[in-house]
């Protein structure tokens, strides 16, 4: 990781030095009630602008910055972006590189309200777009919010930094771009099928059509049957014929018959992470070992060195915010916690509020996806740092139907009526149709809808036989999504799945907790001095989040601090110098501490208040 | 004292300019001297420059056997100093198979640098009048590290010195490795994240850049073995059993000595090197424990100011023992021969050839746990002079001949076990009086080749 205080770096990103030191502290004093209820309360949403622009919802800005208009664009125009932004907002941001010097480095924009405390002293807010290196639309998410935020820099919560990296896997995410990796792999070569080849056998344009869909082989012992609608396939069961494999579009380069099995790269940035990798499931995507890529690498000690309490990533296709829990976990009730699950649950909200989408109160990663998401970057995040952390899909189907919906297609309806969220051809999760046939899953059936009823049926592209060649008689069919449907937007309609997203995370970061000392006893007789001290938590989020049930596992490290400073001649006589007060809700006061101190006259004493997602306060005593 | 003169015997040697020992490889000779280009004092503990400097020396006095290399910096920037023991010539170094003995990712191995030192010495110095020394630097690779952690290392000498004990790293290095983390959240000991320390990064990396290793020995010194071995029957312990049985047999010789004590009969380590090794990359694990067997003091010298660290006085002999172990691990590995059975001319330029694949080492070609990670590429039979039409082999125990995927002019074939021979009959269509050349590999078994004429 760049220091970012450190010597100029050799790329076109400006160096840190040029802006200057921040400027002095200007918090505001607050007056907060004491006695308040802390019980759990929707969170605040940050009044939005009437700005009619979809995507950018906040009002116009004060001071000149770059336009910026959501599109499907490279990485050298991200740099260039956040370049001038830097340029533009010098009081407010500074632009570094991640993992400076190797091979793959991605762009980030810090910046954060003026004044008051160092950014590196400061609560973090991670903005991460793409780290699944496939979304595209997640890069276009983190700039559009990043713009967002610096448009109207007075609306940006005091004292918190956030640190932006629109293109976090950038090597995939050229690839996705350039239509030539599809998996979100990075340039890691990898001898995937173990043959000593390294990505001898990747995807190829069978046809000649310019693009690479899917390919469906009929094998019998493949793991997909047809659905009703025949576009889509269902998880085969026990007596399901014919039976297909489903891979990408490509043949057998190295005849070992199998298809793409060894394509190019690489390892998924997001599936890099420690928790819920399992030795020898041979997913290659999962990488050597835990952050063994210089850029997962530099993230992980990036966030280890800061204050990180929230953490975005942009990316999926889900259309939702995802809570952690991308694998199954060993105890009830998964990764998150019943304590934690409240406040995801509040920020579910929030998000429906602000997207106008629908979203189950706790949606975690694997209900999300349709499917294990082992490594996963938001479970780490949550797990091992206690940060609060969402997948955050600015594209899925639900992101151009709102929460009204459009009318569900009758052939699919459910008999029982039930639909929560499935995977993609889940094990007989819908009924048998009369016919034999079942209906696709429940995520086909949503994109079916979209692509039916909003996207007027355009986009995918209907199964259609092809000669495999050499001296296998198997049929197959090339057919499928094609590409900016469903795995990215289409797109025109770019702008409109980032709609409210600046919105849910100001208003995420503007609801972190905030330290208030209230000392109601502060009396000295002679050289004794008589200290009470409570703390409350001014901001709406919790002080920082319990973690993962875990056995013999104690949370209490993560909880909000008091710890009163003597100054030289002065001892503690009752009481103790560091008061741990566990987790502090939004709006919670802390139960009161005493101190009784033997200080001569003219001493200070220095009350300090300390906890996860916020910044740190000392006020000075003076008895 | 005999030490030194030997010492002062192979610098005679060294002076008159003779390299050839008595006996050479045709067999042991009594009377041999062994080859002693470079002095070492192994009554005393190496600081790291010194260690530095050691290694250096032995590469500048055995240039076709030794190649000292820095495979990463510690956390101070002090470097990792790795060397390659191999007799120079026919099968490259990274194709044979291989061993690494690694000291110092553990509190009880950073007191093994000094032997695992001496087994380089030693190995260096047998060669020309032990011939399983001289075999096994022929037919395999040893790689040695001998201080994983020197930054830690460096500070108990130097805390010792004065009297007084280090204070213990932040993050143990043997909790640092990722296998066994629990759902992937380790301990404060454990680290931030897995690997977050350069010197276990830098020895996972190693072990994935090198396909050809097939053993790893962890060597340290300490108590003899764990308090409660497993009681794992060979059949439950799958394709361990080799390895289990290996360090059965190697243990309870004298009184002071170096065990060995395979992965599989210690209690799981969740973040240790061992585990690592085997359940991320199916590479055969052992800990190799270096101790005075019977109470502390036992042996009759003064223990070391330093817990867990040997005596001077014990050096040497520890030193030997655990070279002893180390060479029969490193004969035990496995290696492929490629033996000629029939040629069989069916019509015209067609061929029925049938040969034998044998694996005449101790351990399998790979670890089938290796096999299911993928960690390790198939073994392979390459073709030329000759166009491949059809394979088979035949399966243990089987009468007849299963036929075999072919593609091009390779095969991709099931392992071999320990100690095995597959006959492989081939179909191949070639002109009367070819030569067709067979070569066999796996990446951790080494490489057999063998040419056949048709006629």
């Amino acid at each position: 990781v760049q220091d970012p205080v450190g010597p100029k770096p050799p790329d076109p990103l400006p160096a840190v030095d040029q802006f200057g030191p921040p400027a002095p502290p200007v918090e505001a004093e607050r007056e907060v009630p004491a006695g308040k209820d802390p019980s759990p309360a929707p969170l605040p949403v940050v009044e939005p602008s009437s700005n009619t622009n979809p995507a950018l919802s906040l009002a116009p800005a004060t001071t000149a910055l770059p336009a910026f208009s959501p599109s499907y664009r490279a990485l050298a125009d991200v740099e260039a972006s956040l370049l001038a932004w830097a340029v533009a907002r010098p009081a407010h941001a500074r632009a570094w590189r991640l993992a400076d010097g190797e091979a793959a480095s991605a762009p980030v924009l810090e910046f954060g309200a003026a004044g008051g405390l160092d950014f590196d002293a400061r609560p973090c807010v991670l903005l991460i777009g793409g780290l699944d290196g496939q979304a595209l639309e997640g890069g276009e998410a983190v700039l559009a919010v990043t713009h967002s935020l610096l448009e109207q820099p007075e609306r940006l919560p005091a004292n918190v930094c956030f640190l932006s990296l629109p293109w976090a896997a950038p090597e995939a995410l050229s690839g996705a771009l350039a239509g030539k990796v599809f998996d979100g792999r990075n340039a890691r070569a990898l001898d995937e099928d173990a043959d000593g080849a390294f990505d001898e056998d990747g995807p190829d344009d069978l046809d000649g059509d310019g693009q690479i869909l899917d390919l469906l082989i009929e094998d019998s012992r493949g793991l997909w049957a047809r659905s009703k609608d025949l576009r889509f396939l269902v998880r085969a069961e026990p007596g399901d014929q014919p039976r297909y494999t489903l891979v990408k579009e490509g043949r057998d380069d190295d005849g070992d018959g199998r298809f793409n099995e060894d394509g190019p790269g690489g390892v998924v940035l997001d599936m890099n992470f420690p928790v819920g990798r399992r030795a020898g499931t041979g997913d290659a995507r999962l990488g050597p070992y835990p952050l063994s890529e210089p850029l997962t690498r530099a993230l992980a000690e990036l966030a280890t060195q800061r204050r990180v309490a929230l953490a975005l990533f942009f990316q999926g296709q889900h259309g939702q915010a995802a809570a952690p829990g991308g694998t199954d976990w060993k105890q009830a009730p998964g990764l998150v916690s019943e304590l934690d699950r409240a406040v995801y649950a509040r920020t579910g909200e929030l998000f429906s509020v602000l997207t106008r989408r629908r979203q189950p109160s706790f949606l975690s990663l694997r209900e999300a996806r349709g499917e294990a998401r082992p490594g996963a970057a938001i479970d780490w995040f949550y797990a091992s740092l206690g940060v609060l952390a969402l997948e955050v899909a600015p594209w899925g189907p639900r992101a151009e139907l709102r929460e009204e919906g459009p009318a569900r297609d009758a052939r699919f309806a459910r008999p029982d009526g039930a639909g929560a969220p499935g995977e993609r051809g889940g094990p007989s999760a819908a009924p048998r149709w009369h016919d034999g046939a079942r209906p696709p899953a429940e995520a086909d059936r949503e994109w079916a809808l979209w692509l039916d009823n909003v996207h007027g049926g355009l986009g995918f592209s209907a199964w259609r036989p092809i000669e495999l060649g050499g001296a296998r008689a198997t049929r197959a069919w090339i057919g499928g999504w094609e590409p900016r449907t469903r795995a990215n937007p289409p797109p025109e309609s770019m702008a409109r799945c980032l709609t409210g997203l600046d919105e849910f995370a100001l208003s995420l970061s503007s609801a972190l907790p905030r330290l208030d000392l209230r000392v109601s006893e502060l009396t000295r007789r002679g050289e004794v001095v008589s200290l009470r001290a409570a703390l409350r938590n001014a901001g709406h989020l919790p002080t920082g989040l319990e973690g993962p049930p875990l056995e013999g596992r104690s949370s209490a490290g993560r909880g909000a601090v008091m710890t009163l400073e003597l100054p030289s001649g002065a001892r503690l006589l009752a009481g103790a110098e560091r008061v741990p007060l566990g987790r502090l809700a939004g709006q919670e006061l802390s139960t009161e501490a005493a101190w009784v101190v033997f200080a001569p006259q003219g001493s200070v004493l220095q009350l300090r208040a300390e906890a996860p997602w916020a910044a740190p306060h000392t006020q000075e005593l003076r008895p | 004292v005999s030490a030194l003169l030997l010492w002062a015997g192979a610098l005679a040697l060294g002076a008159s300019g003779s390299q050839e020992l008595p006996g050479g490889a045709a067999g042991r000779s009594l009377t041999a001297v062994p080859d002693r280009r470079v002095p070492l004092d192994f009554r005393h503990y190496y600081t790291q420059p010194q260690l530095a400097q050691a290694l250096s020396d032995l590469a500048a006095a055995y240039p076709e056997q030794l190649r000292v290399e820095s495979i990463g910096k510690s956390r101070a920037g002090t470097d990792l100093w790795l060397a390659t023991l191999g007799q120079a010539g026919g099968v490259p170094l990274e194709q044979r198979p291989a061993l690494l003995l690694c000291a110092g990712t553990s509190v009880q191995g950073r007191a093994a640098a000094e032997l695992a030192l001496y087994c380089v010495y030693s190995l260096l110095g047998e060669r020309e009048r032990d011939p399983s020394v001289a075999r096994l630097l022929r037919e395999s690779t040893l790689y040695v590290g001998p201080c994983m952690d020197p930054d830690q290392r460096s500070a108990e000498l130097e805390a010792s010195e004065i009297g007084q004990a280090a204070p213990p790293r932040a993050v143990e290095l043997d909790l640092n490795f990722p296998a066994g983390w629990e759902d992937g959240l380790g301990s404060a000991a454990a680290g931030g994240f897995p690997l977050c320390e350069p010197e276990s990064r830098a020895v996972v990396e190693f072990l994935m850049s090198r396909p050809n290793l097939a053993a790893l020995l962890h060597l340290r010194s300490g108590s003899i073995g764990p308090a409660a071995p497993s009681a794992a029957s060979a059949a439950a312990l799958g394709d361990q059993a080799p390895a289990l049985e290996l360090a059965r047999r190697s243990r309870g010789r004298g009184t002071l000595g170096c065990d060995l004590w395979s992965h599989a009969e210690l209690p799981r380590a969740s973040g240790s090197l061992l585990e690592q090794a085997w359940g991320e990359f199916g590479i055969f694990a052992f800990e190799l424990v270096a101790a005075a067997r019977g109470p502390l003091g036992a042996s009759g010298v003064e223990r070391t100011a330093i817990a867990h660290w040997p005596a001077l006085e014990e050096l040497e002999a520890l030193g030997r023992s655990a070279t002893q172990r180390l060479i029969e691990l490193g004969l035990a590995l496995p290696r492929l021969e490629l033996r000629q059975g029939s040629v069989q001319r069916l019509k015209d330029d067609q061929w029925q050839v049938d040969v034998e694949l044998a694996n005449v080492g101790q351990f399998p070609s790979a670890s089938a746990r290796a096999r299911a990670l993928a960690s390790v590429r198939a073994l392979r039979l390459e073709l030329s002079g000759a166009e491949l039409i059809a394979a088979a082999h035949k399966p243990p125990g089987a009468g007849g001949f299963a036929v075999e995927r072919a593609g091009g002019s390779q095969l991709a074939l099931p392992e071999i076990g320990p100690n095995a021979v597959r006959e492989l009959r081939l179909i191949v269509s070639a002109p009367s009086g070819s030569a067709m050349a067979l070569s066999l590999s796996a990446p951790r078994a080494g490489k057999s080749a063998l040419t056949l004429a048709l006629e």
